[in-house]
């Protein structure tokens, strides 16, 4: 159970960065593949609040989640808009790999390359559950990560703002002539987006520490993610995540240690050959 | 109601995933027959392959402060062979297709550095020693592969200016055979010097009758519970781990996590990282790492070494000080004297006669100039043949010590806590 239990921190490490994909490209239509980084900025951010400037978690979790905030929507600014103005969305695409390289390169900039350890509120002796040894924090993470997902699938699908952001997702003009305003939606799935990666980023820092690779090392396996769990569904990214560490999980510990990835990569083809649209893509399209 | 507009924007993520996925290298026509025509006016080119960005970085920027401090000290007391020194610095971001990229750039462009740094690690190293072969150009090093380097016939240019991280094999099998050990896991970066290193602990481990056990990880992983849990169920006596940065961290996580507090060695790539400093103390309960031993600040060392650490101090790559200590700048230093020794000795820095002197076992190591290995330059020797090119161990080389902290002047320090 141990290994299931490392295979679900990991897995809800994809599973946030498939959830901060997805809004982004549900509400308006940018694949952003900096979120991994926005994650990564947000461990930073932590750090700062909770070794630099001693504040209590929770004051630190509200630094982070605005800073991340901010972040994202000076990306959407910057990088994304004046794109967006050109219905130029593959360029887009582009900009976010730069966006994220950028990212990587301040934080290692300012902060060096070395790991920073983050203050943590609680305890983080191994908890014995189900037969299995978890830290505490690590709990708290795969909680977090699936309070946050199941939140946003069912936001998204039940309330006026996030049917309105899956309409954009499927037809940006249509949306816009039946007076959604697109625009503002954008920047607002960046600043969500950033939210949600700036208010995990004491779970998450709490078990990678704060590392500028950390962004690189999220960013492929979370695509991976919702490639299996289903582009521009929440729910599918979610799960995507956690089967995605799970399956690394138990590869590592039992075919082999060179195998994780081969194996993960494997699935994923398997996935797209069998189901292009991941395990959950069709069921959100039909909502549509 | 359509949904191409999804699947087009997925598509091309998967395509710029690719790219992730792909290593694209460029290569650049050599043309072999420029050969270096330096003359007394020309500079003695100093070539340095090394990583400015990425994951070493910090650890690179102290190099650099060493082959910069060394570089200033040998053109004021007249250059080599009468040529004042230049230092060229290329950022490789530890990639072998953009070191040796890098290379053949300045290569075609005309010049042919006198003697290069190939790299940081042993992968940068292994892919510039073939193109620095064609030119003859010596290169002076600190790799850590022997396995993957040490061919003289393949590599003729290339020497290793470090004790390799092999040697740390025999070391620790001397221990595994004092201390009982029936069985010892070793838990190994996948990279090229992982992989050597293992193959060195591999070959010390089977000479001694001792079974060895291994699990590999990704430098990109982000827990090692799964790789520790399998070696666990192996029951080994003893671990090794090789790594560095963060993935060192998630080992020792992992392991106080299961509650496996089996004697654990980290070899000296891993005892360069602040581990004391990282990690609380209940995590490195039976942690022993492998240490150089003029790095232990009670240990003799040269007369230069404290005006050296001063210099470091208040220069302009001072801020690694705290964290590396003074290795890493001794490294860089220490690589731009044996560079001039070998030349002055040679009495020029072309690479045939170069690597002559250096094989012929009548190169006198310049005791005096060198920072990083002990008082005398006691804890290396340089014993190049032309079946060797990496320098052999001494008595005075390594030392199994708790996981030290360091002191102002950057030493390791044993404490009861540490």
């Amino acid at each position: 159970m141990t290994t299931i239990w490392s295979g679900l921190v990991i897995g809800a490490l994809y599973s946030l960065v498939a959830i901060g994909y997805n809004t982004v490209l549900l509400a308006s239509g940018v694949f952003n593949f900096a979120h991994g980084q926005l994650i990564m900025l947000a461990t930073y951010a932590s750090f700062l609040g909770s070794v630099t400037f001693h504040l209590p978690w929770p004051l630190t979790v509200l630094f982070a989640t605005i800073a991340v905030a901010v972040v994202a929507i000076v990306e959407e600014r910057v990088a994304i808009r004046p794109l967006l103005a050109r219905r130029d969305i593959h360029a887009a695409l582009i900009t976010t790999v730069g966006a994220s390289t950028v990212m990587s390169g301040l934080a290692e900039v300012t902060a060096g390359s070395d790991p920073k350890q983050l203050a943590i509120p609680i305890s983080n002796d191994p908890l014995t559950i189900l037969g299995g040894v978890i830290a505490p924090m690590d709990l708290l993470l795969i909680i977090a990560t699936l309070a946050i997902g199941l939140g946003i699938h069912f936001w998204s699908r039940r309330s006026l703002l996030g049917i309105a952001s899956l309409a954009v997702a499927e037809n940006r003009d249509a949306a816009s002539v039946r007076g959604i305003d697109t625009k503002l939606l954008g920047v607002g799935a960046f600043a969500v987006a950033g939210g949600i990666a700036g208010a995990t980023g004491l779970l998450v820092g709490a078990h990678t520490y704060a590392i500028p690779s950390l962004g690189n090392s999220l960013a492929l396996f979370g695509f991976v993610a919702i490639a299996i769990g289903g582009a521009g569904s929440q729910l599918g990214g979610l799960l995507g995540g956690f089967i995605t560490g799970i399956i690394f999980a138990l590869s590592a510990r039992y075919i082999g240690s060179d195998y994780p990835q081969i194996v993960v990569f494997g699935v994923f083809l398997a996935v797209l050959l069998t189901r292009p649209r991941g395990i959950f893509g069709r069921a959100m399209e039909r909502v549509v | 109601m359509s949904t191409r507009p999804l699947s087009r924007i997925f598509l091309a993520a998967s395509a710029v995933c690719a790219l992730f996925l792909t290593a694209c290298g460029g290569s650049t026509e050599l043309d072999s027959n420029k050969a270096s025509s330096a003359g007394k006016d020309s500079p003695f080119i100093y070539y340095v392959s090394v990583s400015v960005t990425g994951p070493v970085a910090a650890f690179t920027d102290a190099e650099i402060g060493g082959f910069q401090l060394a570089v200033d000290k040998v053109n004021e007391q007249g250059g080599i062979n009468g040529r004042k020194v230049e230092l060229v610095v290329q950022n490789d971001g530890n990639d072998p297709t953009t070191a040796v990229t890098l290379l053949q750039k300045y290569l075609a462009s005309g010049k042919t550095p006198d003697a290069v740094y190939a790299g940081s690690s042993s992968a940068v190293a292994l892919s510039l020693l073939p193109v620095l072969a064609s030119r003859k150009i010596i290169s002076l090093s600190a790799p850590n592969s022997k396995a993957a380097l040490d061919h003289p016939d393949k590599y003729p240019y290339g020497f290793a200016t470090t004790v390799a991280s092999a040697e740390s094999g025999p070391f620790f099998a001397k221990e595994a055979q004092a201390k009982g050990f029936k069985k010892v896991a070793m838990l190994y970066a996948d990279s090229a010097t992982g992989q050597g290193s293992f193959a060195a602990y591999q070959e010390a481990m089977k000479e001694a009758g001792i079974p060895l056990v291994s699990a590999t990880y990704k430098e990109t992983s982000l827990d090692m519970t799964p790789q520790l849990q399998k070696l666990q169920a192996e029951k080994p006596d003893a671990l090794i781990l090789n790594g560095y940065g963060a993935p060192t961290l998630y080992v020792f996580k992992s392991r106080a996590q299961l509650g496996w507090d089996l004697p654990t060695y980290a070899d000296t790539l891993a005892s360069s990282f602040p581990l004391a400093k990282n990690l609380p103390p209940e995590s490195l309960k039976n942690v022993m790492v492998q240490v150089n031993k003029p790095s232990l600040a009670d240990s003799p060392h040269p007369d230069g070494l404290q005006a050296f650490i001063d210099t470091v101090k208040n220069g302009d790559h001072k801020a690694q000080f705290p964290t590396y200590g003074v290795s890493p700048y001794a490294v860089g230093w220490d690589n731009v004297m044996l560079a001039r020794a070998a030349a002055t000795q040679a009495g020029t820095s072309d690479g045939d006669k170069v690597k002559e002197l250096l094989e012929s076992g009548k190169f006198q190591k310049p005791s005096g100039d060198l920072l990083g290995n002990g008082k005398d330059a006691s804890a290396i020797d340089y014993c190049y043949s032309p079946q060797t090119h990496f320098p052999c161990p001494t008595s005075e080389t390594f030392e199994f010590v708790p996981p030290p902290t360091t002191d102002a002047n950057g030493m390791y320090v044993v404490t009861a806590g540490s």
